[in-house]
């Protein structure tokens, strides 16, 4: 390829991003790329939870992602797991979760009480509640960022600390149900803990955070 | 040397890397072009060194490409199949984000440009230019 080639395709790319439409300029520039990436990796995850072992059983009709996370509610679309065993767990998208900090402060509440996360499978289900820390068995944090950064390991480390502390690597909770792949987390409570990611160059960011239970998976979509 | 074809240099690199910039900023994305993310860190060999503009230039590309996978009507698609393909009884018909205040008109996820071609061309350029020895550089070293 010489100069004159590789300059014509890119204005030719360029060129296709500004014909089109108003509309469609509207998507390319908005925000919901985060929530079609979390689509896309709740596509991953349920592949993965199904060859773990687990049936997987959908309720209601769609998938309703939250501009902003808040409480569980039954009545949201969501999926049912039931493991080989007959337990059941429930996976939401976009739900805030009471904190480790939170319980150790005697439940003491300010803003940081509660945490964001992108999917969740959870060991209990309550209506109208933050599921606490430990009800967790599997959080996934989605990072779409087209760029991936130092910070976004930052962020999962903090995220990490709040739902279970650094122990001594047992069988996570997960692993225990399925009966299925072992996993091992050092954790406790014994929950595992994906960030997703979609630029290659975050997979030179693995080990450190895998020593605190922080599963870094590059998840493209083709 | 194939016939009708000249290897590209650094500063023919670097021109490329300021026409993309350039066109990034004026369709509205301009957070791709963060040129302070652009260093390449090497943990064994030390500190940080900047990207190579061939390099630079395919990271620029790399991350357009990203991008616009995560705003093309296949991606949507092909992860709905996906999930019907795992739960029993294929039931997600859709997806949707809902307003904070529930009671705001949800936003469609289907509603997205099919971007296929673009993506296709953008994967090519990529792998022809990822590809190609630099000048002064024909053993492919």
């Amino acid at each position: 390829m010489n100069k004159a080639r590789a300059t014509r395709e890119i204005e030719s790319v360029l060129a296709s991003l500004r014909t089109l439409s108003r509309q469609d300029r509207r998507h390319l520039l908005s925000r919901n790329q985060g929530k079609l990436y979390e689509l896309y990796v709740l596509a991953r995850l349920l592949r993965h939870l199904r060859r773990r072992g687990f049936r997987l059983r959908h309720v209601g009709n769609d998938i309703r992602f939250k501009q902003a996370p808040g409480k569980l509610y039954v009545s949201d679309p969501h999926f049912v797991l039931e493991s080989r065993g007959g337990e059941k767990l429930w996976l939401f998208v976009d739900i805030e979760f009471q904190t480790l900090g939170h319980r150790m402060r005697a439940r003491q509440s300010d803003l940081s009480a509660l945490h964001e996360l992108d999917l969740v499978v959870l060991r209990a289900a309550i209506d109208g509640s933050n599921p606490t820390y430990d009800q967790v068995a599997l959080a996934v944090e989605c990072k779409s960022n087209a760029v991936f950064v130092k910070s976004i390991v930052r962020e999962a480390l903090g995220l990490r600390r709040e739902l279970s502390f650094l122990a001594d690597p047992v069988l996570s909770d997960l692993s225990r149900l399925s009966g299925g792949k072992c996993v091992c987390v050092p954790a406790r409570p014994a929950s595992e803990f994906w960030l997703a990611f979609t630029d290659p160059r975050g997979k030179r960011y693995v080990r450190s955070p895998a020593a605190f239970g922080i599963d870094l998976r590059h998840m493209q979509p083709k | 040397m194939l016939r009708g074809t000249t290897l590209m240099d650094h500063k023919d690199f670097d021109e490329l890397v300021k026409l993309l910039e350039a066109g990034l900023h004026d369709v509205g994305l301009p957070h791709l072009t963060d040129t302070p993310v652009f260093i390449d860190r090497d943990p064994e060999a030390g500190g940080p060194r900047r990207l190579q503009p061939r390099d630079h230039l395919v990271a620029l590309l790399s991350a357009l490409e990203r991008h616009l996978a995560l705003t093309d009507r296949e991606t949507y698609d092909r992860a709905l199949e996906m999930i019907n393909e795992e739960v029993e009884e294929s039931s997600v018909r859709s997806a949707c984000v809902v307003a904070p205040d529930g009671e705001s008109d949800a936003v469609p996820l289907d509603d997205l440009p099919e971007l296929r071609s673009v993506r296709h061309r953008l994967k090519e350029l990529i792998r022809e230019i990822g590809g190609e020895p630099e000048a002064g550089r024909r053993d492919g070293r």
